[in-house]
Parts: structure tokens; sequence; C-alpha cells
């Protein structure tokens, strides 16, 4: 696979906007050509070679491209924005809107990322080594659901922040780590896998779609019903094992209920409660 | 600010309160003030106007841009703002905004569409403060606003003792004191039991709790204040159940509530957002036009004017003073709700909406106000608006205003919309257009009429203030009717527009942003017993923290806190 690496050198110190840098835009040029690129750094617009040092060799094919930031990769913004095919891998971490509107290819951030990862994408696979911050696969704040993230895979293998999945549609983000509160706020579809504990608040508003909680979950909204108890579930091939109590809700969104939340037991012995409901052991407290 | 004497020539000059009907004039303007164009010849600049259109300036008699609501609404909509940045340039500022804009780009953009008076129609006269920081910064525009009174814990206690001279005291005082321009009634009554009405709404003839008084008795009594006050302005009224199928009996109910009161001369009841009451059927499923037998109603009577309220259809906000509808909307959308109540004077609710043109609804709302607009026989009873942004944004006003003067333009949009919504309308059968006689009625001589400031504003004679617009379009080649692009491509960006003598906008382009414009307010103490006023102001003085969390003197909005204050005497 042909690579071309972008090393940035100097610290710019200001923002530096490179949504032009993808595969799609790049493939077919030249080295030179490549290097007069126009980047808004600041609130000024430069030339790809002014700030970047621009090595490798260039592909005809956008899915055969690998483009690889280097240096202080943390001022860059928009990495990956709206790429469909190829690859880019950052070494370091991104600054916000890393994936945003992302159609299809793979970035892999070898870093922590930054607000809005993944926001509104479509498909494609994003993988992060670090943390994330807030609203991963999210829509934009004030926009009614579903308009975050429609289709593809965002694997964070660190932590991430609060409203993971905000108004998502479809696909897949998996958190290795644990979240900070309301994962999957009002979601309308999809997968939300947290590996760790979460805050809380998980699932607020949800209409419809998954939000599986492995860890420690301190408290359920009262908004949601308990369901059932599953001995285990399939996230993307892969095997969650239970047993799982299932929540369904949330009631204050849409009487429907179509929204499941599901919590590890085991790690969670204050939800016993509920599996006692279930299996008629205590009356419900009206 | 440059204020040279300017002489418009050649232009084809529609101005209905003089009764010139495109007729080829010049118009000379000195110190602000149109003058006769002999007297400044030769000296004055000549802007050259020969085959395009000079009317007067806009004014827009009801449209929501300030105030405490309006604020709630630019938190509740960062995505609109992320949509439509607007950059700073040498001459104007920064701003942002699609439904609820920066206050900057609202007087831009009221100015480059030949717009030059705004009044903002519903503000708690408790945060009018607020409301005045914010049409201070509005630029170039004239502005007004009207405090609401028609939920006041204050005045029902007095239309329930019956105490109509303490009330028109209060009313006198608070307008005064507030730098209010007229009474608004919003829902009247139904701040208070909002949540015994179970979403169906108060009706004229419902009882209010402990008071034992109908919204019927506060609409009569704020409008026998009004008369006898002399204001300016009739009452402004939002009717009960607004947004409620069934509704348009409501509507005809508040209107004739106070005919006996009529005694000729000016109308006496402003009914407003006509569209949001006018609707016929029982449920939302057989929802129906009710804007004919409005019309014929307005047909027949003499003192009642409306205002449209005309759907366009697009993404917007809806924001009233009314809070049970707006809980009833929410519940419908599902999305976001800003709901407030303030102190003991109004209650007041924010929820986005989006009028679609698939949908059965809000094509029979789109075919209501222009069914009123277009069955009334006579255009000084109708004044133009669309209840920015409840129904539709200002900016859009040359399209909407194009559905009046084209039966062409409202066939190409009645091709898209829901065909079950139009059989429940009479719009389709319509064949009448306004011309542009009519256009200059409903935007500007008719509500210049209306808010009591005709010697002034709304007319191109000697001694008014030098608001005028002129767009370019040739009335005597362009055919409107068939021509409706062209129409709205003039009146969009207007070629000129000169606000108080100064040239703000010159071809669509804002070349004066730094000119602010007057806040007109009415002062109506004259017209009270001086002992009345006295005696009421005392006693509100020594019960004012039973009713407000803040003091009596802070209240009060002082002349120098407004920007550039006109007083407008009543009577």
């Amino acid at each position: 696979m042909p690579v071309l690496t972008l090393s940035l050198v100097k610290d710019p110190s200001v923002p530096v906007e490179v949504e032009a840098v993808i595969p799609d835009k790049i493939a077919g040029l030249s080295l030179n050509e490549v290097s007069k690129m126009p980047v808004w750094v600041g609130n000024r617009r430069l030339k790809l070679g002014d700030l970047f040092q621009v090595e490798g060799e260039p592909a005809s094919r956008p899915e055969e491209l690998k483009v690889v930031f280097k240096g202080y990769t943390n001022r860059l913004w928009r990495v990956g924005e709206k790429m469909s095919s190829g690859e880019v891998e950052v070494l370091g971490g991104v600054g916000p809107y890393a994936g945003r509107k992302m159609k299809g290819g793979k970035l892999i951030v070898r870093g922590p990322a930054g607000l809005c990862l993944g926001a509104k994408m479509s498909d494609g696979v994003i993988e992060v080594f670090g943390s994330a911050d807030d609203r991963v696969g999210g829509a934009y704040r004030g926009e009614l659901p579903p308009k975050g993230m429609k289709g593809g895979t965002i694997i964070i293998h660190g932590d991430a922040g609060a409203e993971v999945g905000l108004g998502m549609k479809g696909g897949t983000i998996i958190v290795d780590g644990s979240c900070d509160i309301m994962p999957g706020l009002e979601m309308k579809g999809g997968t939300i896998l947290v590996k760790g504990s979460c805050a809380g608040k998980a699932g607020a508003r949800m209409t419809g779609g998954r939000v599986i909680i492995v860890g420690r979950l301190p408290t359920i909204l009262p908004s949601f019903y308990v369901d059932e108890v599953r001995p285990s579930i399939k996230v993307a091939g892969e095997k969650v094992e239970g047993p799982l109590l299932v929540f369904v809700g949330d009631a204050v969104a849409s009487e429907k209920c179509g929204g499941r939340l599901m919590v590890n037991l085991k790690n969670n012995p204050h939800l016993k409660k509920y599996e006692d409901l279930i299996a008629g052991k205590v009356e419900a407290e009206l | 600010m440059r204020r040279e004497p300017l002489i418009i020539k050649g232009g084809y000059v529609i101005d209905p309160l003089n009764k010139v009907d495109c007729e080829v004039m010049d118009i000379g303007i000195s110190d602000g003030k149109i003058v006769d164009p002999s007297t400044i010849e030769g000296k004055a600049k000549v802007i050259d106007a020969k085959g395009k259109l000079v009317m007067p300036g806009g004014i827009d008699l009801h449209t929501h841009v300030a105030g405490p609501k309006f604020n709630a609404g630019r938190i509740m909509t960062p995505q609109d703002h992320r949509r439509s940045l607007i950059k700073a340039t040498l001459m104007s500022r920064s701003g942002v905004g699609l439904t609820v804009p920066s206050t900057t780009f609202i007087g831009y953009r009221y100015a480059q569409m030949g717009w030059t008076t705004i009044v903002e129609p519903a503000t708690p006269a408790f945060k009018t403060r607020h409301t005045h920081e914010e049409l201070d910064d509005i630029p170039i525009v004239d502005k007004a606003c009207l405090p609401l009174f028609g939920s006041s814990r204050i005045v029902m206690e007095l239309v329930s003792k019956g105490d109509l001279e303490a009330l028109k005291a209060y009313v006198a005082w608070a307008l005064k004191s507030v730098k209010g321009y007229g009474i608004k009634i919003v829902n009247p009554g139904a701040s208070e039991p909002t949540w015994w009405t179970r979403c169906i709404g108060l009706d004229l003839d419902d009882q209010l709790p402990e008071l034992g008084i109908t919204p019927r008795d506060i609409v009569r009594a704020l409008c026998k204040v009004s008369i006898d006050l002399k204001l300016p302005h009739p009452i402004h009224v939002h009717c009960n159940k607004l947004g409620f199928p069934g509704n348009y009996v409501s509507t005809l109910k508040t209107m004739d509530c106070v005919s006996d009161l009529y005694k000729g001369g000016k109308p006496i009841i402003h009914i407003t957002h006509v569209q949001f009451t006018g609707y016929a059927g029982t449920s939302w499923a057989n929802l129906a036009s009710g804007g004919e037998e409005i019309a014929k109603y307005l047909n027949a009577h003499e003192h009642v004017t409306v205002d449209l309220g005309q759907v366009v259809f697009g993404s917007i906000l809806t924001m009233t003073a009314d809070l049970p509808f707006e809980f009833v909307l929410f519940h419908i959308m599902m999305g976001k709700l800003h709901g407030t109540m303030t102190e003991s004077e109004v209650t007041a609710g924010v929820v986005p909406y989006a009028y679609r043109k698939n949908n059965y609804v809000n094509t029979v709302q789109w075919c209501i106000g222009l069914d009123v607009a277009l069955l009334a026989k006579d255009p000084w009873k109708i004044v133009f608006s669309t209840d920015n942004p409840n129904a539709g944004r200002f900016t859009k006003y040359p399209t909407a205003l194009s559905w009046l003067v084209s039966k062409k333009a409202r066939e190409e949009v009645m091709a898209e919309v829901n065909r079950r919504g139009l059989k429940h309308a009479a719009l389709p059968s319509i064949d009448r257009e306004y011309t542009l006689y009519d256009v200059a009625i409903v935007t500007s001589a008719g509500p210049a009429k209306l808010l009591g400031l005709e010697n002034r504003k709304g007319h191109l004679g000697v001694g008014a203030d030098a608001d005028v617009a002129i767009y370019d379009l040739n009335p005597k080649e362009v055919d409107v009717s068939r021509d409706y692009k062209a129409f709205v491509k003039a009146f969009r960006r207007a070629y000129c527009t000169i606000k108080s003598g100064v040239v703000v906008v010159k071809e669509g382009k804002v070349v004066e942003p730094d000119v602010y414009g007057a806040t007109y307010y009415v002062d109506a103490t004259k017209m009270v017993d001086k002992a009345v006023y006295d005696g009421t102001v005392k006693r509100l003085k020594e019960t004012f923290n039973q009713y407000y969390s803040v003091s009596f003197s802070n209240y009060i909005i002082d002349d120098k806190e407004l920007r550039n204050p006109v007083k407008v005497e009543a009577g």
C-alpha cells in the first residue's frame, strides 16, 4: 500500500484544519501538487507544504492510499472528514471532529481523540487507541434526533466522554474503557457497547437501539421498565457474557419503549432487586 | 451619518394614503422629512429612480424580534446558528441565525427588503427592560413594543372588581412605565388555569377560577380602556383556543364581543395571526379552513382588522406567550420545549416546528391565511405578516407576498402540496390577485394607520418621515401576476432604502449600518383623571411586593435607558 506521510514538525499553536487531506482528494496528485493544497491554520490560509513535511509515494486510486500524520497532531481538526475510501492513520492524538461525516474507509488514531469523533458518520471504521472526548458518533448540539451516526463502526480502546452516540440512528460504538454520563442520549437505533463502567443516566430519552453496559451503572433512570434476564448477547459478531438485565424505555420519550438498555448483573449487585422483581419474589413499589 | 437633501427622480410612486397609484413623481427629502422637491432643487443629490417602483418603507405590525422568549429561542437552536454564519465586514457587524437571528442581522435584513418599522408584539411588561435593550441594538429600523395585559393578575383582579377607572389608570401607568405602545392580549385569562384546561384550550366564555370572570370580560374591559384612553393602536388580540381545530368560532365570538362598543371611526380591535385561529373542523384529521367565514365577517363589519400570520413552508420556531398551546404542540412534536411563567403576568413557551408541503394540516394552514387575505374585499382591514418566526421567517416575505399578487405563484405551490388539504379550503377557486397598490396598503399604509402613525409613517406626502423603499421593478412593463419571480427578486433586495433621509441600502447592500431608529411609546396618563391615577399608583406601590419580586421603582424604565425614545401622546 503506498503511504503518504505528513509530519507537523513545528507546533503551530493554533488549530490546523486538514479536512482536505483525505485519500479521495489526494489520489492521483503528485507530491508537489499535494504540498500546494490549501489548509487553514488559525485564521490564515496556507499551503500544506508550508506547514508539513510531505513524504512518500502518492497513489492513483484512493482505496490504495494510506495517509499518515505525524508530529504535533493534537492540533489537527477535522481529520478524515467526509472520506469515503482508503486509510488515514494519525500517530498521536487528534482534535475535534475527526472522521466527521465519514462515508467509508478506515481512520486510525494512536492517541486520544477530541470532541465529536465520527459525528454523523454513515459508514467506515474508526479505531482510537486512546480515549475520546464527548459526543462520540453524535449529532451537533441542538439537533433533533436522529441526526447522529447512521452506520459504520467506532472502536475506542480507552475511555469515552459524555453523550456517546447522541441521536444516533445506526452503526456500532464499542468502548473498551468506561464512559461518562448519558450514553445513547436520544438514540433511535444502533448499538453502544461500554465494557467498562458508566457514570449514569444511560439511554436517556432513547426510542430505539441498544445500550449495553458491562461494568457498573449506579442507577437506572425511573422511566425504564425491566423486561427480562438474558444469559448472553452478540454485538458485531462478539459474544458478551451475562447474565444481562434488559430494560425497555425510555417511557418519557416514547410510550412504545423501543429502546433496550442492558446491564451486566454480575458487576451490578445493587440491581438485584430488578431480578427479584422479574422472578416475582418482590412486589413492585407503586 | 450623511443627511444631505435628496431627490428621488422619475420613479413610479405608489402611496395609498395620498391616493397616488403608480404616477411618475419626484420626491424631495430634507432633514429626515419628505419635502416639496421644488424647494431643494439644485442643492440636492439626485437618486435616479427612472423605471423603478417607489413605495413608503414597509411596516411590520407583528414580528417577534426581541425579548426574553426570543432569547430563549436563540439558546434552543444552536444547530441553526451553525448553518448560518454571517461574517463581519468593514461596514457591518457579524451575526448568526435563521429563525432567531442576531439583532444586527434583523435590522440589516429588514432594511435590505425595504422595511423600516417593526413592532415587537408580545413582551411581558415585567421583562420589557430586556426587550428594549434588544430593540435598541437593532440597527436602522424604527421600533415599538406591545406589553402583555391579557393574563396579568392585576388586570384580572381589577376586571373582577369592575373597577374600570382604576384599570384605565393602571394601563396608562404601565404603558408609560415600561415604554409600551399598546395593549396586547394573548389568550386572555389562560395563564393561571393553564393546567386545568386539559389541553383543550380555554374558550371565550369559560369561567376563570376564583375571579368569577370570563375571557370575554377581560377583552371587553381592555377594549373599553383602549377606547377611553384614545390609544393610537387598538387592542391587539391573540384569540382564545389558538391552535385548536374548530377555533374560528372563538375568533368570530372575540371579534363580535366588542362590536357594540364601536362608535365609528378607527377600528377598535385587531385580531392577530388570524391563520392560527381560523381552523374549522373538529379534529386534526378533518381540519378545514375557516378563512371564508372570517373574511365574511370582516366584509360586514368595520370595527375589526386582522393580520395574516401567513404560513411559509420550512422549519421555524414557534414562540408565543401562550404556554398551554405550546405544551400541546410539544406533545405533538416531542422535540424541545421552553416554558416560562413571568411572575404574575404571563406564561410563554417556545417549540421548534416545521411546515411541510406534503402534510395535510400544514397545507390547510397555508391556505387559511391566503383565504382571508383574498376573500376580504377591503385591503385596509388586512395587515400582511407571517408572525415571524411562528409561521415563517421574515426573510421570506417576498415569497409570501408573491402568493397574494400572483395566482400563478399560488398554483405552482398548490401543485406540490397535499391534495386532500386543498379540498378543505376556498383557495383553489379564488382568482383574485392583489395589485401593487394593494401590496403597499397591506405592508405599509394600512399598518401605519392602525398604529396611529399615519401622519409620519406609511406615506410619502410632505411632512412624513423620509422612510422610502425603491424597488427595481417597472410596474408599467412587468406584469407581476405573470412574472412573479421578478416581483420576488425585486422585493427580496430593495434597489435603495432610505431611512430618516439617510440612504441605508444601495442595490441590496447595507451601506450605512450605524443608523439607529427611534423607539415609539405611548403616554396616555393625561387621559386619566389625576386623582384616580395618583390613587391607583399609590395603591399599586403599596401592594407591589405581593405581585412581583422586584421593587416598584425598579419596574419603571426611564427615558434615559432607551437609545432614542419618541413619546406619542394619546388622544
